[in-house]
């Protein structure tokens, strides 16, 4: 169904008072479930149906408990993880300006960080690289070869800055995202096959099932080797636990690179432009119009939203977010 | 043929040393030993006749960046010094600053195999990833083009009984495979590559001819391929997408010091515990489950432990050939 797009941000917002949180962290959160949302990405305001995400009552404000030039660790403090991922986003810009290079990994958050592409579109809109790794002890991804869920879906993401658009590669490390899980399960549409178990290992495309048993790595033993490096650096490096859905302490790290310490900040942008040039009107194969690039279409549906006014939902999703606000 | 590994290692000691100085083979020996006692021949004794017979222009130069990163300049050298000298820098810059990042460019040939990079700074307690750009071989997700290089992306993690080392190209085969399928009139496996018509072939020759695909041929290995043909080639300044001239291989190298975020103890610990969990979840086929990185070094372990490994009789005479000529 279509819906006004003033009127989604409004229901988003409202939806977030409802959840406890205040107008400053509703609008870091409805920026991040937004920014997901009008790209069609399934990470979107599906986080606020259902059980949705309530403010911990036990949250305090994050706090940097090491620090070094160029790396520093948060305790998140029960924080929702978009909002201290948010603030390390802008410690990461503050020290690649500074030295070249940031790194700051955070623990003790329980919520699910939003679409990654966010965070690492921020730092390369500041004209700097960004990589971003997200990880949670919530057990939803079982390795190459097995079939019980150890690792979360495990994503990763990368911001390059360009002369345009920053290119934006956003990808879980499992074969499906577990909120494109939740989403077919609210749709009542199947998944594709070879994406995941029930809970006795048996191959299966319902949605719910495979939520209940495990999610494949994405694409053999590569995926499940990125999934498992993931989870080091994003869990076990940040202080943060790791295969144990019954914690509540999860983690994240983001990264920020400076180019300008390396190549001129104008040269890097420009070469990089140049390879988009290269790439997009390289010989396609037959039948495909047009090679994209990482995020390009998700920014492609961002403009005609923001053009057109209007947004694309999912009818039971809306319906669910329209309660969320109270609203119905 | 076997040979004694001691007689393997001083015969291409001696051969490198009448092109280059004892510091510099000291940094290419055990980059070219690591493959060839890995059997990963491709970037073993079979490169050292071309790192012999190109001279190159001049020596490395590294170039002081900040405080937390290099870039070296290859300088016409071949990648397997370029990236000895790199390792170093970036181990030394990790240890005095908590991170490092060196970038290379004009290195000649490849860098070898960055699982042996990987393995000696996670060997040093820091963790470690490292990229290579390649000249192209593979094509982006729908197109059929050769853009990117091979291009892989290795990491080192500190664990207790060793680290934790994964080393996966982006593509779906190395260069290297298809032209020795193609030199022992072999097939290549399914979707690996296309013909020129972009059509999925078996024939080594028609893939060398078309392009490779990416590993998972998803837009998800065409995205990390382009993240490294940006950060292996734009960033530290060498060529990508063969858009300059001459074959150019580039490099980035990472380092971060575990302590700055967590206890290295408890770190190595946890990185040991995860990989335990993975290798003892419930199976499909009963068999434990596989773990990045330790068939290859279990390899190169078992060829050390007995002092003798097999090489390539035409390639072991070509050194032998090489050495005796010019030492006479």
């Amino acid at each position: 169904m279509k819906v006004l797009l003033n009127e989604l941000k409004n229901v988003t917002l409202k939806a977030l008072k409802n959840y406890g949180y205040d107008s400053k962290e509703s609008k870091v959160i409805s920026d991040i479930l937004l920014y997901a949302q009008l790209r069609g990405n399934n990470q979107g305001v599906v986080k606020l149906i259902g059980n949705g995400i309530p403010k911990r009552k036990d949250g305090k404000r994050p706090k940097v408990v090491k620090t070094s030039p160029a790396i520093a660790l948060i305790d998140g403090n029960k924080t929702h993880a978009m909002i201290v991922m948010d603030l390390e986003t802008d410690m990461v810009i503050d020290k690649a300006k500074k030295i070249g290079v940031g790194v700051v990994g955070n623990f003790n958050t329980s919520e699910s960080t939003g679409a990654l592409g966010y965070y690492v579109k921020k730092i390369a809109d500041k004209g700097l690289i960004g990589v971003a790794f997200a990880s949670a002890p919530f057990q939803t991804t079982a390795a190459y070869g097995s079939s019980e869920a150890l690792f979360c879906t495990n994503p990763m993401a990368y911001g390059i800055p360009t002369e345009k658009d920053p290119i934006i590669l956003d990808m879980s490390t499992s074969a499906i995202a577990y909120y494109g899980l939740i989403e077919a399960k609210t749709a009542g549409k199947k998944v594709n096959e070879g994406i995941g178990y029930d809970e006795k290992g048996n191959p299966t495309t319902d949605p719910a099932k495979i939520m209940s048993g495990a999610i494949k790595a994405f694409s053999g033993h590569k995926g499940s080797g990125l999934a498992l490096v993931v989870q080091v650096l994003a869990s076990a490096l940040v202080n943060a636990d790791y295969f144990n859905s019954k914690s509540n302490n999860a983690g994240n790290l983001v990264m920020a690179i400076n180019p300008s310490f390396f190549v001129s900040k104008n040269q890097f942008k420009k070469d990089v432009t140049k390879m988009v040039k290269k790439i997009k009107s390289s010989r396609k194969l037959k039948g495909v119009k047009e090679i994209y690039l990482p995020g390009e279409r998700g920014n492609l549906q961002y403009q005609k939203a923001l053009k057109s006014g209007f947004v694309e939902i999912e009818k039971n999703l809306y319906e669910g977010l329209l309660n969320a606000a109270g609203v119905k | 043929m076997k040979i004694k590994i001691k007689e393997l290692e001083e015969l291409v000691r001696k051969v490198l040393q009448t092109k280059y100085s004892s510091d510099e083979v000291e940094l290419m020996l055990p980059v070219i030993m690591f493959a060839e006692l890995s059997v990963t021949k491709s970037h073993g004794i079979v490169r050292v006749p071309a790192i012999v017979n190109k001279k190159p222009i001049s020596k490395p130069e590294v170039k002081e960046k900040t405080k937390v990163s290099n870039i070296i300049d290859g300088n016409g050298n071949p990648g397997m010094l370029v990236g000895g000298i790199a390792c170093n820098e970036v181990m030394s810059l990790a240890k005095e600053f908590g991170i490092g990042i060196v970038g290379t460019r004009g290195s000649v040939s490849s860098s070898g195999c960055l699982s042996y990079y990987v393995e000696k700074i996670a060997k040093e307690d820091l963790i470690a990833v490292v990229m290579a750009r390649a000249p192209g071989d593979v094509a982006p997700y729908k197109g059929l083009e050769r853009l990117f290089g091979t291009n892989p992306i290795a990491f080192g993690i500190p664990a207790d009984k060793g680290p934790l080392i994964f080393d996966m190209a982006t593509s779906a085969i190395s260069w290297g495979a298809v032209d020795n399928a193609r030199r022992n009139k072999q097939l290549l496996p399914d979707m690996v590559a296309v013909d020129e018509d972009g059509i999925m072939t078996n024939d080594p020759q028609e893939a060398l001819d078309g392009a490779f695909l990416t590993f998972d041929n998803s837009y998800k290995g065409y995205g990390l391929a382009m993240m490294i043909e940006i950060l292996a080639g734009v960033l530290p300044g060498a060529d990508f997408l063969d858009l300059g001239e001459g074959d150019e291989w580039g490099n980035l190298f990472l380092a971060i010091d575990p302590k700055t975020l967590s206890s290295l103890d408890e770190f190595k610990t946890k990185v040991r515990l995860m990989i335990e969990k993975v290798r003892k979840s419930k199976s499909i086929d009963g068999k434990d489950i596989r773990i990045p990185g330790e068939k290859r070094l279990l390899l190169r372990d078992n060829f050390v432990n007995r002092g003798i490994i097999s090489v390539d009789e035409k390639v072991f005479e070509e050194i032998n050939r090489l050495e005796k000529h010019n030492n006479k």
